[in-house]
């Protein structure tokens, strides 16, 4: 099947609608991802940030319990060892459970001296008070003799332990504050052992459950890691450290980034992420007292959101490509309408010439087209009605004599075959009447040529006048001429006008002043008595002419019998 | 839609991933034996995960091992004394030494299992040694003018709080025993007392104990540090020279406990073949020379360059009563007075 012009502008035009509408589309679906990943970017460095303050306004919370309590003035009494200790001794014991019964996440709150290799005086936990032979020797520990080297003003925070290091004081961060009297060196510290584990954990549990919360000690060791979760019982399981489970992290644990916002490559476990990692310091004049948090979104999740757009831009599309195509058709339609119409036009004009109505009120490039073809038909019809014109004219000049008008040979020989064939079919008869002026070439010698032609034209009105409508009468050339008798029954009708024709003859023609005798010698022949061929029958006749000379002219004969 | 076809496709994949059971290697070793470099080799190598799990004493490795039978670990790096010990618990399995075709590159005296004490056990090796090294003094040489000769100085007053003990037990009290001039490996039930008198004296005379050679090199850059307790030896020397200290080495007049680190597979694993798999990869010389590089450790592949200057190296043996020695320090280094230690 060929393929219509509509059908091709349809089809490509709905192409073209449809490839616009898909790269629009497509376009604006890639760039909504990339703002989605950029605004999630943002939101999650916002949530990061957010969370991370509220770390450490609880962090700062825990401290400033520690800082409060070793601002009293019992602690100095007892450590001093003054006078009426035991009271002061029993009002903190009471400080100190009032504060662990308010947070439950307190673990321990002691008051530690510096002297007697880091003594402790007094610990309470939930239990209540240690009794005073469980009272330990702690200046060996970190949180002591760290604590006790601060400067006025500084407290001390430890680094958390990992939950799988083992440890008893794992999950734990101790904050140290020295006691200070006017001496230089403190006397001892209140010591606040904080269980975070809870704390983190609250923190995770905030966040909508596709966060994922990484948090780390200064050290980079892992206190929650989504990825090492699955993997085995967190108290005998293996030690993570941030910069070595996820290399890009190495600046923040190192200190020389305070943010990083990063994309985590996919790995088995887990799905390519978005994170973002936040330092977070409990006190600023402490070095130590730094968390590293983070918290990371997979990307697939962020997408998701694009996926509703994604679909949005296919029903889009698709009703796109609907509209397009029906635009289409009828553009093609109004398009190809008129082409019909020229196109039926022309194909009307090229059968049979007849003008058909063309769109030419149109204004546009169809219209004129239109015009123009009209123009060109109507040309052509004119230049077509002149060359049949010429062409009657031709045929005229070719089958009849100049001078008189009178059919020429060549029409008679036609007429005659003709008239011959019908009489076969008829049984009729046709008649020759063959005339030969007498003498003409004296009459043109002795008056010139133009009263000859004039004779000529003399005699053919004559022959004219005495046959019937029917009959033709023809000039054969010179000064022969022939009657066809068309359709008769015998020879008697051709003898009468023969002799008709002759006495009319007797008679002189008045010709530019002169008197002209002109007279002929006759011959006839009949078909089919005298021959059944056009040929033959003219040769008999003019044989019949010339026996009429022979025999002393101005006479007729009649053909001898060919049979 | 294709794309729509495609997503939930993948997406199940990507959760299917976690699901796919995949090999998993799991060391217990001490720091600088498993590096995360190394390791990395090894796993993509084999395409299987590794978790490397590193202790810092001889007491957390027990504790650690011994957890469910042993079932969170498949091979562990421990020295001969305490192979012993896990064999005799029953905690390992044999080696088959014909899977490790790296210890045809061990040194003789490393290859003659049998001459060592601790490996082997009816017939059959249950330890590949790895490395070595001996317990010497780091002092330094900006506070202590006179090198240290002897073990006593780590108790020594002018030093009260500028000594960095190393947190183990059977060390701790095998070390006080060859300070008092006695047999390292036993003590008799009437000396105790006076070994756990010596051993609160060594907790106040320091600064504070460690278990991780960094650990000491972090305290020993913030505080005023004049000896330390070598745990690790030539390890922490170099780890200490990398950070800036000027720091020497000696070993004490009474000796030096010397250790012999040894890969073992644990009897609960499900990875034995891929066990032996590490051990003979360790025993690589990349491996083995990354270890002595880095670590300032001895290999088992090739001589310590000039040979041991050690006068006396006492070779680790199991103690009498390790689990009573890692009580007892539990409560020595929790800070408990020796009033109250000595009581039963």
């Amino acid at each position: 099947m060929k393929l219509g012009i509509s059908v091709k502008l349809t089809a490509l035009l709905s192409l073209f609608g449809l490839l616009l509408t898909g790269l629009a589309s497509y376009y604006l679906f890639s760039s909504s991802q990339q703002i989605l990943i950029d605004a999630a970017k943002r939101d999650l460095q916002t949530a990061n940030q957010v969370l991370g303050r509220n770390l450490q306004l609880s962090l700062q919370g825990f401290a400033n319990d520690a800082r409060v309590l070793a601002e009293q003035s019992q602690p100095l009494d007892v450590l001093e060892q003054r006078p009426g200790r035991e009271l002061e001794e029993k009002e903190l014991v009471g400080l100190f459970q009032a504060l662990l019964a308010v947070h439950p996440e307190y673990r321990r709150i002691r008051l530690v001296t510096a002297r007697e290799h880091g003594l402790e005086r007094i610990s309470v936990d939930h239990q209540g008070p240690a009794d005073a032979n469980s009272l330990g020797e702690k200046g060996h520990f970190p949180y002591v003799f760290e604590t006790l080297r601060l400067a006025r003003g500084e407290q001390y925070f430890s680094d958390i332990a990992q939950h799988g290091s083992g440890s008893a004081e794992a999950m734990t961060l101790h904050i140290g504050n020295p006691v200070w009297n006017q001496a230089p060196e403190a006397l001892g510290l209140i010591l606040l052992s904080i269980d975070v584990q809870a704390l983190f954990l609250r923190l995770e549990s905030e966040l909508p459950d596709y966060y994922q919360v990484f948090l780390a000690n200064s050290q980079g060791d892992l206190l929650l890691y989504p990825d090492g979760k699955n993997r085995q019982a967190s108290l005998h399981g293996p030690q993570y450290r941030l910069h070595e489970e996820l290399p890009l992290t190495r600046s923040l644990v190192e200190g020389e980034a305070q943010n990083l916002l990063t994309r985590l490559p996919a790995t088995r476990k887990q799905p390519e992420r978005i994170a973002a990692f936040t330092r977070v310091r409990i006190d600023e004049r402490s070095p130590n007292s730094v968390l590293l948090l983070g918290i990371a979104i997979p990307e697939a999740h962020i997408l998701r959101e694009s996926q509703r757009l994604g679909q949005r831009s296919v029903q889009i599309v698709i009703a796109l490509s609907v509209l397009t195509l029906l635009l289409a058709l009828l553009l093609a339609r109004a398009l190809t309408r008129p082409l019909n119409q020229i196109g039926q036009a022309i194909a009307r004009f090229a059968r049979n010439r007849s003008l058909h109505p063309l769109p030419t009120g149109r204004q546009d490039e169809l219209g004129s087209l239109a015009r123009n073809l009209r123009d060109m038909q109507e040309e052509i019809l004119r230049q077509i009605s002149e060359l049949n014109e010429n062409r009657i004219e031709l045929e005229r000049l070719a089958h009849h004599d100049p001078l008189t008008g009178l059919p020429n040979r060549r029409l008679f020989f036609d007429r005659l075959e003709h008239a011959i064939a019908n009489a076969k079919r008829s049984g009729k008869r046709v008649g020759l009447l063959f005339v030969d002026l007498d003498h003409f070439k004296e009459i043109n010698d002795e008056l010139g040529h133009a009263i000859g032609d004039e004779v000529l034209c003399s005699i053919a009105r004559l022959l004219s006048s005495i046959t019937r409508g029917g009959d033709t009468v023809a000039r054969l050339g010179g000064d022969e001429f022939i009657i066809l008798f068309d359709q008769i029954e015998d020879g008697k009708i051709l003898s009468g006008i023969a002799q008709k024709l002759l006495g009319h003859l007797q008679n002189r023609l008045l010709l530019g002043g002169h008197q002209v005798l002109v007279q002929a010698s006759l011959g006839i022949s009949l078909y089919p008595e005298h021959g059944d061929t056009a040929e033959s029958l003219v040769q008999n006749a003019d044989k019949a002419m010339y026996s009429s000379k022979r025999d002393g002219r101005n006479r007729v004969s009649l053909a001898r019998h060919e049979h | 839609m294709p794309l729509r076809q495609i997503i939930p496709v993948l997406l199940l994949s990507l959760l299917s991933l976690p699901l796919q059971a995949e090999p998993l290697l799991r060391i217990l070793a001490w720091p600088g034996y498993a590096d995360p470099d190394l390791v990395r080799v090894f796993a993509e190598q084999e395409d299987v995960e590794v978790e490397v799990t590193l202790v810092g004493s001889d007491d957390e490795l027990r504790q650690k091992l011994s957890a469910d039978n042993g079932s969170h670990y498949d091979v562990i790096a421990a020295n001969t004394s305490e192979i012993r010990h896990f064999t005799e618990q029953q905690l390992l399995q044999p080696v088959r030494l014909d899977n490790l075709p790296n210890r045809n590159r061990q040194l003789r005296q490393f290859r003659q299992l049998s001459d060592i004490p601790g490996l082997f056990k009816d017939g059959e090796a249950y330890g590949i040694p790895y490395t070595y090294g001996e317990m010497g003094l780091i002092y330094n040489r900006d506070l202590v003018t006179t090198p240290p000769d002897s073990l006593s100085s780590l108790w020594d007053p002018r030093w009260q709080g500028q000594v960095l003990a190393y947190d183990g037990s059977s060390h701790n009290f095998s070390l006080t025993r060859l300070k008092l001039g006695k047999p390292p490996f036993t003590i008799p039930q009437a000396d105790l007392g006076e070994t756990l008198q010596q051993l609160v004296a060594l907790r106040r005379n320091v600064l504070g104990f460690y278990s991780l050679p960094e650990e000491s090199v972090t305290l020993y850059k913030r505080h005023k540090v004049a000896l330390i307790l070598a745990n690790y030896g030539r390890q922490q020397l170099k780890l200490l020279r990398d950070a800036g200290a000027n720091v020497d080495y000696v070993l004490p007049r009474e000796g030096a406990l010397a250790w012999l680190d040894c890969w073992a597979i644990s009897r609960a694993t499900p990875q034995r073949r891929l066990a032996e798999r590490w051990i003979d990869y360790s025993l690589d010389p990349v491996v083995s020379r990354a270890l002595s590089e880095r670590q300032g450790l001895g290999n088992t592949l090739e001589p310590l360059p000039g040979g041991s200057n050690a006068p006396l190296l006492i070779w680790l043996e199991p103690v009498e009563n390790a689990q009573q020695r890692a009580q007892l320090w539990q409560r020595i280094v929790a800070g408990e007075r020796p009033e109250n230690l000595t009581r039963p």
